[in-house]
């Protein structure tokens, strides 16, 4: 029920009830003062023509004291006039009770007597002849016209009553229509519109009224909320900058590593280059010695290339697409990469995978690289005087907290391990036990936010002086979801390309 | 840049022999190159691949080294562990390092275990025939 309909309901019972009161209360009123007149005229006349009655009776005999009753009760109050026998008894037409019967029989008039339904007053007079009673005189009059004035009366009250009603109900159906319920729907919109996000409109205030206030208030809401919102969007337009470059700077660190390791494992095949390279421009290189020459020089250029195109196959930013990755084989990319710096470090990798693969997950390959190179690298620096480190790649039971199918990627070290109190904080940004030189701290930060992202989590386990297990766990990707990011395999000769 | 000198081979020394060069190297190509040059220069050289080769062949009496150039990464037995057992030896023939980690700390450690000149790859192969025969004259 609308607003209006109910104030209007509401009004027009109070009216009702007001007006209804008022009527009933008049008309009982006017009723009571009609009844008591007639009650003194009945008392009057009753006495006069008892007293008339009386005289005749005692002068003239009963038979003319009736006849002058008849002709009087004509006069006065036609067929309501009655001469009542003196008998022990009341008789039935009598209105009164016993004791008024008794009363009268002891010279006594009484009345008025009105009935339940207030139809009639009746009244009774004691005819005395020579000092006994000889009759009792009862007059009736109807109370007829009481009843219709207190009708008419009611009749009125409920007329206005209902003029009131109707006049009432249009003007608060206008009113609230015109005052209350069309700024209200336009209040109402507005909340929608800022509900739906739309924040770009304001409402027209009319007046100062509280409607006007509420017109203000929602405009200013608006307005904080618009604020708000570009805020919102500014800051978070800021985070996913930093982030990108927190990842990049992730990224960066780990090439750095490896660009160190590279230019060492580049001096060897350099040197070598560049001697058998002399040995041909002096001439000491001649014929099948400098074709062989030439032969080292390529084979050793190749082997170079090839280091170099690891890494910057890794440092690239290009295309982050989401597609199906192979956590094998990212592992196998990854120890690869990383192969000569374990070397040098007397670590010495082992890459160990699951039957029943290829594990896949859904996610962006350069970013889990990232993850797995820092956690390689960690692994490697964790263990300066060298050691095994074990690569993983299984299937992981659902767990309480995930009912996700899951893989998991590990990498164990033998390294020194950490304490509890390293541990819980390896995560945080800018966290390091590593000297400044050798550490952001913000490795294993970039790792995990690039982990959550994959919708998978990152656990750790470590021992102080036996070694450090980090457990990668990604949502395993379907079938479908694989073959869905796998291209269509076309030729040969393309794949090879 | 030097050319190797074929005259070095009739170098007049303690012993009417051509100077020994003893190679330590795990890199194929690498050693096989060192090793050609030092020829070159006239110097009888002896190449192997990691530090425990290099105990063994200065145990051969007939066979002295004058010089030993050895590389610090090598499998088996590094160039360092095979310096500090030289030093503790005290029968360490002169000592030339070549090593791919060329940064101070490993240039002053390799220096104090008794290195004499400390060499960062890539360098030039005609610099290292120098650096022998500049410290066999000096010897």
């Amino acid at each position: 029920m609308r607003l209006a309909t109910k104030l209007t309901l509401a009004l027009t019972i109070s009216i009702f009830v007001v007006v209804g009161v008022h009527g009933l209360w008049t008309a009982r009123v006017a009723v009571g003062r009609m009844e008591r007149d007639r009650a003194r005229l009945l008392t009057e006349r009753a006495d006069l023509l008892a007293a008339a009655v009386s005289e005749a009776l005692n002068r003239e005999g009963e038979r003319n004291a009736r006849a002058i009753l008849g002709r009087t009760a004509d006069e006065v109050e036609p067929g309501r006039v009655a001469w009542l026998q003196a008998t022990g008894a009341a008789p039935p037409e009598f209105r009164g009770s016993a004791e008024d019967w008794s009363r009268l029989m002891g010279n006594q008039g009484v009345g008025p007597f009105v009935d339940s339904s207030h139809r009639f007053i009746a009244m009774y007079r004691p005819l005395v002849r020579d000092g006994k009673v000889a009759g009792v005189l009862g007059i009736e009059s109807s109370a007829q016209a009481a009843q219709q004035e207190s009708r008419a009366i009611l009749m009125n009250t409920a007329t206005i009553a209902l003029v009131l009603a109707v006049v009432c109900a249009l003007v608060i159906l206008l009113g609230t229509h015109l005052l209350v319920a069309r700024p209200l729907a336009e209040v109402t919109q507005q909340l929608r519109r800022i509900a739906s996000d739309d924040l770009t409109g304001r409402l027209h205030v009319r007046g100062a009224d509280q409607l006007g206030e509420l017109a203000n208030e929602v405009n200013q809401l608006t307005v904080g909320l618009d604020i708000a919102r570009r805020r919102i969007e500014d800051e978070t337009r800021r985070r996913v900058a930093a982030t990108a470059q927190l990842r990049h700077a992730g990224r960066l660190k780990v090439v750095g590593q490896l660009t160190a390791s590279i230019a060492h494992e580049l001096g060897t095949p350099l040197n070598v280059v560049s001697g058998r390279a002399h040995m041909i421009a002096i001439g000491v290189a001649k014929d099948e010695v400098a074709v062989e020459c030439a032969q080292i020089i390529e084979r050793q250029s190749a082997r170079m290339a090839e280091r170099i195109r690891g890494l910057l196959g890794f440092a690239r930013k290009g295309v982050s697409e989401r597609g199906s990755v192979d956590l094998a084989h990212l592992a196998d990319g990854s120890l690869s990469l990383l192969g000569h710096m374990m070397h040098r470090a007397g670590v010495v990798p082992s890459l160990e995978v699951s039957e029943g693969g290829p594990w896949r997950t859904r996610g962006i390959t350069q970013e889990l690289e990232q993850v797995l190179a820092n956690l390689i690298t960690n692994a490697i620096q964790a263990m300066p005087g060298g050691g095994r480190l074990s690569l993983r790649v299984r299937p992981a039971a659902a767990s309480e907290q995930d009912s996700r199918p899951l893989v998991c990627l590990e990498v164990e070290d033998e390294g020194e391990g950490m304490p509890d109190e390293v541990r819980a904080r390896i995560f945080v940004p800018f966290f390091t036990t590593k000297e400044a030189s050798e550490g952001t701290g913000l490795g294993l930060a970039v790792c995990a936010d690039i982990v959550r992202e994959h919708e998978g989590r990152i656990d750790v386990d470590s021992k102080p002086g036996v070694g450090t297990t980090f457990r990668v766990f990604l949502p395993m990707a379907t079938a479908e979801a694989a073959a869905e990011a796998t291209p269509p395999a076309g030729p040969e000769t393309h794949a090879a390309g | 840049m030097i050319r190797p000198d074929p005259k070095e081979r009739s170098r007049p020394g303690a012993s009417a022999r051509a100077a020994r060069v003893l190679l330590a190297e795990d890199d194929d190509e690498m050693r096989t190159l060192l090793k050609a040059y030092l020829e070159l220069a006239g110097y009888e050289v002896r190449a192997v691949g990691d530090g425990l080769a290099v105990m063994e062949a200065l145990t051969d009496a007939e066979w002295a080294a004058d010089v030993l150039v050895t590389d610090l990464h090598m499998p088996v037995m590094g160039g360092m562990e095979l310096l500090r057992r030289l030093g503790e030896s005290g029968a360490a023939p002169p000592t030339i390092v070549i090593t791919s980690f060329g940064d101070d700390a490993i240039h002053n450690r390799a220096r104090k275990l008794g290195a004499i000149e400390v060499f960062d790859k890539p360098f030039d192969s005609t610099r290292l025939v120098r650096a022998v025969k500049t410290l066999l004259d000096a010897g």
